[in-house]
């Protein structure tokens, strides 16, 4: 189990002044500017879960990710991982957990992808079989095999987040943070990488930590997803139930013939349609609030002003379920 | 135990990197050989012109380049992680040793082999050799012991000051001190006779460079009474604790590479 109590980060920023002057004076009164990256955030993962951590650019996710991994020291708040805390434990919580950063490698970048690995073998003290076995897995969904000889400066990015992900799972690890592991990936190592990941938690109850702006890789993987802005939580909850009690916009997208001059605006100067817009030339799509329109009623409107070659309903996704918890947050401010 | 295995093991995998790249090799270890002797260029011209500095012949400085090399060499070639440490903050190497289940020094010590290091420790030795030949020093039992224990605490404490001024950089988040200790550097390389009293307690002491090269030299060569040689071990434990303290106070300071 993994709990976060009153969780806060601040960051001392020197404030400077240029030149020698500037750096003396600071040496002696020391003044900084505090950012609070992480602010009182609480909760409580069991063993097993997969939640998603999610938020805008900056709202404290890697924060949090690096407190919880031994990397940085709380300003205040309690982190326990299966009852250690990893900051005083480091050593000890390191032993059970695998980290992925997206941007940066945990390989040794001039030794070859196959002699880092057998470090690690050694320095987690992984046992023969086990070590075998998850190299077969890995083989089996990564095709490991093509590049093991080389070192980690020579990988494509997708070669390298792959080896870097194996690396990450090789000593089993009983939770295994992920840090926007998807990051500038092609789809395919996109979906190998959701593979392993989904694999390693359903059949071997690996706790999954996830940030990732990719929110294929959140609808994939996770059950439940924790909403972060401004270094608070703003929602946590089972993805399932939160479908559930945001009841959106839905969605419409509408083939026409032809492009139909005053559709938009007359569309638009309705009440009850959050969005109206051509996705191209001949593809118009609406979102409307279901209290108001139906579909129906929406798809015969517009027929009388233009021709319709087709529609298709769009299902509320996680992204604009996400949008509105943002919106609604910064309407509470 | 199981820690100095993972230990060797790192530096092997290091090496054979290094020889991926055979020109490398050659390059930095002939790199490493030049620029000691232009160093030693420097003392011929010094001596070329007086015959004594404080006392001491050209051969007899001489050791003092020479045991200033071999420190140098020893720690370039198997301890160069010590050095630039906010580089690999920077780099986020400091965050990827922290997820690791080994102590960050055993890292930092296993990070990295730099060939010039032996180019530099070769011409060292050569040096110390050469010079003590021609010194008629009459090899008594404690003399071969000073020497033995000198090449091996030398390297030791040049690591360490490097390490431990890498860290107060860190620390202080600048590079002056960087400066002053290489300038110390440089002082090592002569009598400790020829400076003010401050600067001798300094060298022998906080940044013990003089332990390195003046304590066993002055010994061996009977300008100082045996005694003194307690200056050496002295100083290793010292800079040892000093560096110690310095490193667990840049890492509690330590606030991640940022993004
Ligand atoms: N080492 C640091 N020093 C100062 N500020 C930092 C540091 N790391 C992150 N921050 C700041 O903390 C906030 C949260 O950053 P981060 O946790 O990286 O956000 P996210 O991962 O959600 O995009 C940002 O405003 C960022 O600029
Ligand atoms: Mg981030």
């Amino acid at each position: 189990m993994i709990t976060a109590r009153a969780l806060t980060k601040e960051f001392k920023i020197p404030r400077k002044q240029p030149g020698l002057k500037g750096a003396i004076r600071h040496l002696i009164h020391g003044t900084y500017d505090c950012k609070r990256a992480v602010d009182g955030v609480d909760f409580s993962i069991e063993q097993g879960e997969a939640v998603a951590y999610i938020g805008p650019n900056g709202a404290g996710k890697s924060t949090t990710i690096k407190m919880l991994t031994g990397i940085l020291r709380p300003t205040s708040g309690e982190i326990r991982i299966h009852g250690v805390d990893p900051q005083k434990e480091r050593i000890k919580n390191a032993k059970n957990i695998g980290v992925v950063f997206g941007q940066r490698t945990q390989l040794w970048w001039d030794i070859p992808v196959e002699e880092s690995f057998s470090l690690l073998k050694n320095i987690y003290q992984v046992p023969d079989e086990v070590y075998s076995e998850n190299l077969r897995l890995f083989q089996e969904i990564f095709g490991l095999s093509e590049f093991m000889g080389h070192s980690a400066r020579k990988l494509s990015l997708g070669q390298r987040m792959r080896a870097d992900l194996a690396a990450a799972l090789l000593h089993n690890p009983s939770t295994v943070f992920l840090d926007e592991p998807t990051i500038g990936l092609d789809i395919g190592t996109k979906e190998a990488m959701r593979e392993l990941i989904q694999k390693i938690n359903r059949e071997r109850g690996v706790t999954i930590i996830l940030t990732s702006h990719d929110l294929r890789d959140v609808e994939d993987i996770c059950r439940r997803i924790i909403v972060i802005d401004h270094g608070k939580v703003v929602c946590d909850q089972e993805i399932r139930a939160l479908v559930a009690q945001y009841p959106m916009d839905r969605g419409l997208q509408i083939t026409l013939s032809a492009k139909s001059p005053g559709l938009l605006e007359a569309l638009r100067a309705k009440e009850g349609i959050t969005h109206a817009a051509m996705e191209d030339t001949h593809t118009l799509s609406v979102e409307f609030d279901p209290n108001l329109h139906t579909a129906f009623s929406l798809v015969k409107e517009i027929d009388q002003s233009a021709v319709i070659l087709d529609f298709k309903l769009k299902e509320p996704s996680i992204e604009r379920m996400i949008e509105q918890i943002y919106r609604s947050g910064e309407g509470a401010k | 135990m199981r820690s100095v295995q993972i230990f060797f093991q790192m530096m092997a995998a290091n090496l054979r990197g290094l020889m991926a790249f055979k020109a490398d090799f050659l390059v930095s270890f002939s790199a490493g050989l030049l620029s000691q002797t232009i160093g030693l260029l420097f003392l011929g011209v010094l001596f070329s012109n007086i015959s004594t500095v404080a006392g001491w012949t050209v051969f007899e400085a001489a050791v003092l380049y020479g045991y200033m090399f071999v420190g140098e060499g020893m720690m370039t070639l198997f301890f160069q992680g010590t050095n630039g440490l906010w580089r690999q903050v920077r780099r986020g190497e400091i965050d990827r040793y922290m997820l690791r289940p080994l102590s960050l020094e055993q890292q930092i010590f296993g990070r990295d082999i730099n060939l010039a290091g032996a180019g530099t420790t070769m011409t060292g030795l050569a040096v110390l050799g050469y010079s003590l030949s021609r010194l008629n020093i009459d090899w008594s039992w404690w003399r071969i012991l000073v020497l033995l224990a000198s090449l091996i605490l030398g390297p030791i404490i040049r690591v360490n000051i490097n390490f431990a001024c890498s860290a107060a950089v860190l620390l202080l988040d600048g590079g002056g001190i960087k400066g002053i200790v290489d300038d110390l550097y440089e002082m090592g390389k002569y009598p400790l006779d020829i400076y003010p009293k401050a600067f001798r307690m300094l060298l022998l002491t906080l940044v013990p460079y003089a332990a390195i090269s003046f304590v066993p030299a002055a010994v061996l060569l009977g300008k100082r009474p045996v005694a003194y040689i307690l200056f050496l071990p002295a100083a290793a434990v010292l800079i040892l604790l000093l560096r110690k303290f310095v490193f667990h106070k840049a890492i509690e300071h330590y606030e991640g590479a940022g993004n």
